[in-house]
């Protein structure tokens, strides 16, 4: 996805008030950056993927979490 | 700020009450806080305005921002109102939260039970967690609450008694009111917005003296000679012995609060747990008006009726809610007027029936023993 088509479909998600939208939007752009080896860009993704899902309370919120303590970019307590 | 409360706590037949800038006077009103409202427990809203669990509401408890939310566990928790980073008020209106409170400023997120769990890019963008920065020291104020009679009360201090401690007394003395109560926020719960010091509300409460004058469709049945006062540690206000029962068209009553001894039959009583709850008991429904200090000459009274099932009849419940408005509302000319009449520079506080202001003159010793002692 390109970071343009990601942006007006992040908007998109963010105007519909979709939560589960944005969360899965964030996962992919995480998942695809991580596919180019761009961990640092992957974590920031990763990051608001997981922000957004703890607060609507999305059973992703574990994966996306595990995912960032498996990088080392969040404790693992 | 200080005022001469010596006067006040004399015996009643030579008591003034409280002087006037305990009604006037924003140095006096912020005064009070501590004394009055944060060292004791006052009352906040009701646990039914937090239904479901994620519900959140925030509140501005004499200047201090507060929300209080029913967590997943199903519990009632109060916290202050702000974020531990840098300030920012996390629920700004009601809402429901389904899993973690965000900040809406940097996503720092908190569980239900208040604790910092998420601080996304402390450390630095997609770097979540950083050595200064200790989450298991940076969770929610918690402020103590309790629920009784279905009010959620909170002591802000954090070291007043316990609440079941301090009120020991009147929960005895309500004790068979110790059942669940069902509030019905659409029709059984209204505001009405005052221009008067939270006192003067309390002080008209206690007292049946005025009810002749200002409450004249109460003559018929309710006389003066049939109200007792109850004037205890710790509490005061006022009973009835002929409380009458509201009916519909075809004569039903509301159910009966379950297993009450014969006195409730036909009695009520109608008391404040100081500072701001104003609490009516009958054998049929109960009442919560909390009191809201907007500052020293104003006051919103939130007004809550509770019935003891949860599947009574809407339109009974419509008319009961609109005839204790009707009275209600026939107090607000009288508390508007008191207020005016603190303006008053002669005005000595006033005294008190001996016979007639036991309650009123109870509630104002309450205020200047208090103050006096912050003071000490």
């Amino acid at each position: 996805m390109s970071d343009d088509q990601l942006d007006r479909d992040m908007v998109a998600a963010v105007r519909a008030g979709d939560k589960a939208r944005i969360v899965r939007l964030y996962a992919q752009a995480a998942e695809a950056s991580e596919a180019t080896g761009d961990v640092d860009r992957a974590c920031f993704f990763y990051t608001h993927a997981w922000v957004f899902a703890m607060e609507a309370g999305d059973p992703l919120a574990e994966d996306l979490r595990a995912k960032l303590v498996a990088h080392g970019r969040e404790t693992d307590a | 700020m200080t005022s001469d409360l010596t006067p006040v706590l004399n015996p009643i037949e030579a008591a003034n009450g409280l002087p006037n800038a305990h009604y006037t006077s924003k140095a006096m009103f912020e005064a009070e806080r501590g004394p009055l409202w944060f060292s004791t427990w006052a009352g906040l809203c009701i646990a039914a305005e937090l239904a479901e669990p994620g519900d959140a509401k925030p509140f501005d408890f004499l200047g201090v921002p507060l929300f209080a939310m029913r967590s997943k566990d199903g519990q009632v928790r109060v916290f202050q109102n702000v974020c531990r980073h840098r300030g920012m008020i996390l629920v700004a209106e009601p809402r429901r939260i389904e899993g973690a409170i965000r900040c809406p400023y940097h996503s720092w997120c908190y569980s239900h039970d208040g604790k910092l769990v998420a601080t996304p890019h402390v450390g630095g963008p997609g770097h979540n967690a950083h050595p200064g920065i200790d989450r298991s020291q940076l969770g929610l104020i918690e402020v103590r609450s309790h629920i009784w009679m279905g009010v959620v009360f909170i002591n802000l201090s954090g070291d007043a008694p316990e609440f079941t401690e301090m009120h020991a007394d009147l929960i005895a003395r309500w004790a068979e009111f110790d059942t669940p109560l069902y509030a019905h926020l659409d029709d059984s719960s209204f505001t009405l917005d005052c221009n008067t010091n939270w006192k003067l509300a309390v002080e008209n409460y206690a007292e049946s003296y005025h009810l002749p004058w200002i409450h004249p469709g109460l003559n018929s049945y309710s006389r003066l000679e049939d109200h007792y006062h109850i004037i205890e540690p710790g509490f005061s206000g006022q009973g009835t012995e002929v409380y009458r029962q509201i009916t519909d068209d075809s004569g039903t009553t509301f159910p009966d609060f379950p297993n009450l001894s014969d006195k409730w039959q036909t009695a009520g009583e109608y008391i404040t747990v100081t500072p701001n709850v104003m609490l009516g008991v009958q054998r049929d429904h109960s009442f919560a008006i909390i009191l809201d200090p907007k500052g020293p000459a104003r006051t919103v009274e939130h007004i809550h009726l509770f019935y003891a099932a949860p599947d009574t009849s809407p339109a009974l419940r419509a008319r009961n809610a609109a005839q204790w408005e009707v009275v209600f509302r026939e107090d607000i000319g009288v508390v508007e007027g008191m207020q005016i009449g603190r303006g008053a520079p002669g005005f000595d506080g006033g005294r008190f029936s001996p016979a007639m202001d036991g309650p009123t003159h109870a509630f104002h010793q309450w205020v200047a023993s208090r103050m006096a002692a912050s003071a000490a």
